[in-house]
């Protein structure tokens, strides 16, 4: 760290108003194309800030903008300033380890400071000390990790979108007459697998030539060499077993769904009327409809394909409505759970445990009931 | 009380205007010509293929991820009646999660991709999720049975950039930067 | 700040009433919500719970290249959706050093003013449905933003998201009616201001509720980060277009309208106000803007890589200074990216503007901030 004095030979007109005001306080200039920026050790910081504010000089009255930074191995907290009196504009930096996050809190010198310090501590899990009400802002209580961090992954949505496309061409399969239904699914399994496997060997000889020193030029030559031999051996590989039959048009596929589709929606109209014939009542014309559809699938799942195809059971299954009796027994049971946790948190309360003590305490309580009720 | 006077003067003054609304199902707003609706492949009616290539390059500026696509050989390259070495094989889009940034058809190298600037792409309302992951046949229907009669092909973001788009010797599969 | 009826309120033995209003509630304009802890009809503490609406939006860029990440930016602040995307734009540019062509500035500028005016609007009109005017200044402001989303739509083809402006210019260029048809706006909107205004301005019910109610002062609002017309009606002639020029704004001829008492009343004032001098911009820039030239940077790369360093950009959004600041480590995605929602600092101190009014005013007051939650949450 060295004196705002050692760098640079054009300083803005700020820093040598502040070097004037705080002489004794050594800061680091970093040049941004907006805001001059400074640096300071975090012992000082409180020192420093306040002297921005107080200072006649200075008088930085106005607190814009106050940002956390993950550098993995350090954090950063960020003060955006605005003087009103003077019109200049500062940016603060000071650094922490990351495995000791705190700096003293600056939200009794600038009001507007309090949020976003609770909002900091939440996605950084910086510690501001000092600050009146350090909660999460943003997100519930006890998340236990720190969304902003690095160390935090973004989810990954891949896996999902594939699990996805499976199901529309399960779905699809399962309209089209049997036989090629199970072709394609497997045909986009093994395309999958297939990209791995080639991504694998694209990375492999890349890294390899990073490591021989080749040049970007060779490197993709040879990059693409191995990807050719990999070819080559999987259309051997290719060769024997036959290749998978190819799948029926696709307009097919979408017209028969279609006509289901207006199909189903007959039988519910149909039945729909027929329950107000009767004069059933809502919850009771609802069964009276779901029954019909019932009753309309097993047909159709009948009629579709006698040499039993495989993929169409699970999704049948998986879409049968819940009969009323199942429904009743979920409802006792998580009415049963919620008294357990009400009970437990409770308890927890009384013997004085903290957040996170009560929690596990809470979890055993309900670990002790899912026992209980494999027991009985 | 004259200030409630002018209100109840300024009510009766605008209620004597022509009214602006739609009565939207049987009437319709007419869309701009730059309406961007979901993405939709293009046909190419000269080799009667897609103009497609499958190089993925849209899947892979896509923010929200919301493609997939694969590519093959194609069969009409061998015999000599297309310029394409690759075409697409597969291709889906999945509407729900599309955020219409228009992204895709700036990278797009073939000029393959265009927003939908009908109203048939507005109108996307479906009962199940799974019926707005649309496959490639239901991406190029709009442009292969004439629907999407004058798509907006200028926009190019990136063109603007000074990339120049390759459409000669449309070779697939540049996969690299 | 005590309201008449205060010294009543020790005349019976009384138990304090928590009222939620929202999450769900037409008066939180989005999901938010007020645990207001009540005395009859007086608010003695107020405590707000935001993060209903937090999806991500300040990691999501972190993860994605320069360009994709302009389309988070429309999911920002949806009403405000062309500042927003500038500003994250200005940061890029500042980053790389980018100049950007002059006819892109002043289709910015035109889209830029107009999207102020309609995030205005929208606020006129829902303003008027928490005073209790009951729908139709909703009607007429809404009427009004329809003829500029219109126009928006004409221009970049979508109503809401429109992705528009880039790194270094913008997206594509505007059609050939593009002078006619924002002079057919600005004569559209102006007229509806005025109607907007004769129906609400010198209306003595809204006086009478919004007038004196919950004043700040410019100390108060200095301090408490306020920013925009919030600030500027507690006295404060602060603009980051005149205090901070960035793109054009130092060549036109504008005013800054600032209120007095800070007050409700002259928060609405200020907009109104704001909305006129937004059409008076549009209408210069579209005297001077040039008929053609480019609108795009030169030389830029498909993939923009902007060189290691850090940026501070922030602009006048309709509802304050919106800020992005971006770490870039020189690989082609921020390292870090923060937006600093102006509603989120203007909601903050919140309590202690609500503390001391009505149950019925703290709606008021909360309108009055003109928040957007999704700005909030982020």
């Amino acid at each position: 760290m060295s004196d705002g004095t050692t760098t640079g030979q054009s300083l803005p007109p700020v820093l040598e108003r502040l070097r004037e005001a705080v002489p004794d306080i050594s800061f680091e200039y970093v040049p941004t194309p907006l805001d001059p920026a400074v640096v300071v050790s975090r012992d000082e910081l409180l020192r420093f800030m306040t002297a921005l504010k107080e200072d006649e000089r200075l008088a930085f009255d106005y607190l814009r903008c106050l940002s956390g930074v993950d550098y993995i191995d350090e954090l950063e907290v960020v003060y955006h300033l605005r003087s009103f009196r003077h019109g200049h504009t500062l940016a603060v930096k000071v650094k922490m380890p990351a495995d000791d996050p705190h700096v003293p809190s600056v939200a009794h010198i600038w009001r507007a400071a309090d949020w976003h310090e609770r909002e900091t501590w939440e996605m950084f899990g910086i510690v501001f000390e000092g600050h009146p009400d350090l909660r999460p802002l943003l997100t519930e209580e006890g998340l236990g990790y720190y969304p902003l961090r690095k160390s935090h992954p973004l989810a990954e949505i891949e896996d999902w979108q594939e699990s996805l496309l499976e199901r529309v061409e399960k779905l699809a399969a399962a309209a089209a007459p049997a036989g090629a239904p199970e072709a394609a699914v497997d045909e986009k399994a093994q395309k999958v697998a297939m990209a791995q496997k080639k991504a694998e060997v694209i990375k492999k000889a890349r890294e390899e030539a990073r490591a021989k020193g080749l040049p970007p030029e060779e490197e993709r030559k040879y990059v693409q060499e191995a990807i050719k031999r990999f070819e080559e051996e999987m259309a051997k590989e290719a060769a024997a077993p036959a290749p998978a039959a190819a799948r029926p048009a696709a307009g097919d596929e979408r017209a028969q769904k279609v006509a289901m589709a207006q199909k189903k929606a007959e039988v519910i109209k149909k039945a729909r009327e027929e329950a107000r014939a009767k004069g059933l009542s809502g919850e009771e014309e609802r069964q009276y409809v779901q029954q019909a559809v019932k009753r309309f699938e097993e047909e159709m799942a009948g009629a579709a394909a006698p040499p039993a195809p495989q993929p169409q059971r699970p999704a049948a299954e998986g879409k049968a409505p819940l009969s009323a009796a199942d429904k009743a027994a979920r409802i006792a049971l998580a009415q049963k759970k919620a008294e357990v946790i009400k009970k437990a948190r409770e308890e927890a309360r009384a013997k004085g445990l903290s957040g996170e003590e009560e929690r596990q305490y809470v979890q055993e309580a309900l670990r002790r009931l899912e026992q209980e009720g494999e027991g009985g | 009380m004259l200030g409630i006077l002018k209100t109840i003067a300024a009510t009766f003054g605008i209620a004597a205007r022509k009214p602006v609304t739609v009565q939207y199902p049987t009437e319709r707003k007419q869309l701009p010509h730059r309406s961007r609706g979901f993405p939709t492949l293009l046909w190419d009616f000269e080799h009667d293929e897609p103009f497609c290539t499958g190089c993925q390059v849209c899947a892979r500026y896509c923010p929200t991820d919301c493609m997939t696509v694969t590519m093959k050989d194609n069969p009409k390259y061998a015999e000599g009646k297309s310029p394409r070495k690759k075409i697409v094989d597969t291709f889906y889009i999945d509407y729900a999660r599309c955020m219409r940034c228009d992204i895709c058809v700036e990278v797009c190298n073939f000029d393959a991709i265009v927003m939908d600037n009908t109203w048939r792409s507005v109108e996307m309302s479906r009962f199940d999720r799974q019926d707005l992951v649309m496959d490639l046949d239901a991406l190029l229907r709009p442009s292969k049975t004439g629907l999407l009669k004058n798509p907006f092909r200028d926009p190019m973001g990136v063109a603007h950039s000074g990339w120049v788009p390759k459409t000669e010797g449309a070779e697939g599969g540049s996969e690299e930067e | 700040m005590a309201r008449p009826g205060a010294e009543h309120r020790h005349d019976l033995e009384t138990i304090d009433l928590y009222i939620n209003v929202g999450p769900q509630h037409p008066a939180t304009h989005g999901v938010f919500r007020m645990i207001l802890t009540v005395n009859g009809e007086l608010v003695e503490d107020c405590e707000p719970v935001l993060g209903y609406m937090h999806r991500g939006n300040e990691k999501l860029p972190e993860n994605c290249d320069y360009r994709q990440a302009i389309g988070y930016h429309d999911r920002t602040d949806y009403l405000a959706q062309f500042n927003t995307e500038w500003t994250y734009c200005l940061a890029v540019e500042k980053l790389m050093g980018l100049e950007v062509p002059e006819r892109a500035e002043y289709i910015r500028v035109i889209l830029g003013e107009l999207n102020r005016v309609a995030s205005h609007l929208m606020w006129a009109g829902a303003f008027g449905t928490d005073v209790g005017f009951f729908g139709t200044p909703f009607m007429y402001a809404f009427r009004e933003r329809e003829v500029i989303q219109d126009f928006f739509e004409a221009v970049t083809g979508e109503r809401m998201m429109y992705n528009y402006f880039r790194p270094g210019g913008v997206a594509w260029d505007v059609p050939d009616d593009f002078q006619e048809h924002a002079r057919y706006v600005i004569d559209h909107v102006r007229r509806g201001i005025d109607d907007l205004d004769a129906l609400m301005t010198d209306n003595e019910v809204f006086l009478a509720r919004c007038r004196g109610l919950s004043p700040v002062t410019p100390e108060q609002a200095i301090n408490w980060g306020l920013s925009g017309p919030m600030l500027r009606a507690c006295g404060v002639k602060h603009d980051l277009r005149r205090a901070e020029p960035y793109s054009i704004y130092d060549r036109f001829d504008f005013e800054i309208p600032v209120g007095t008492e800070g007050d409700v009343y002259d928060r609405y004032l200020v907009r109104m106000e704001e909305m006129r001098q937004s059409l008076r911009i549009v209408e210069q820039a579209l005297k001077q803007m040039p008929k053609n030239g480019p609108i795009m940077a030169s030389g830029l790369k498909r993939v923009l890589r902007p060189p290691p360093g850090e940026v501070y950009a922030r602009t006048e959004s309709p509802r304050g200074e919106y800020g992005v600041y971006i770490v870039s480590r020189g690989g082609d995605k921020p390292w870090r990216h923060k937006v600093r929602g102006a509603s989120f600092c203007n909601l903050s101190p919140l309590r202690e503007m609500v503390v001391g009014n009505y149950v019925a005013d703290a709606i008021i007051i909360l309108g009055s901030i003109d928040i957007v939650l999704c700005e909030v949450d982020r």
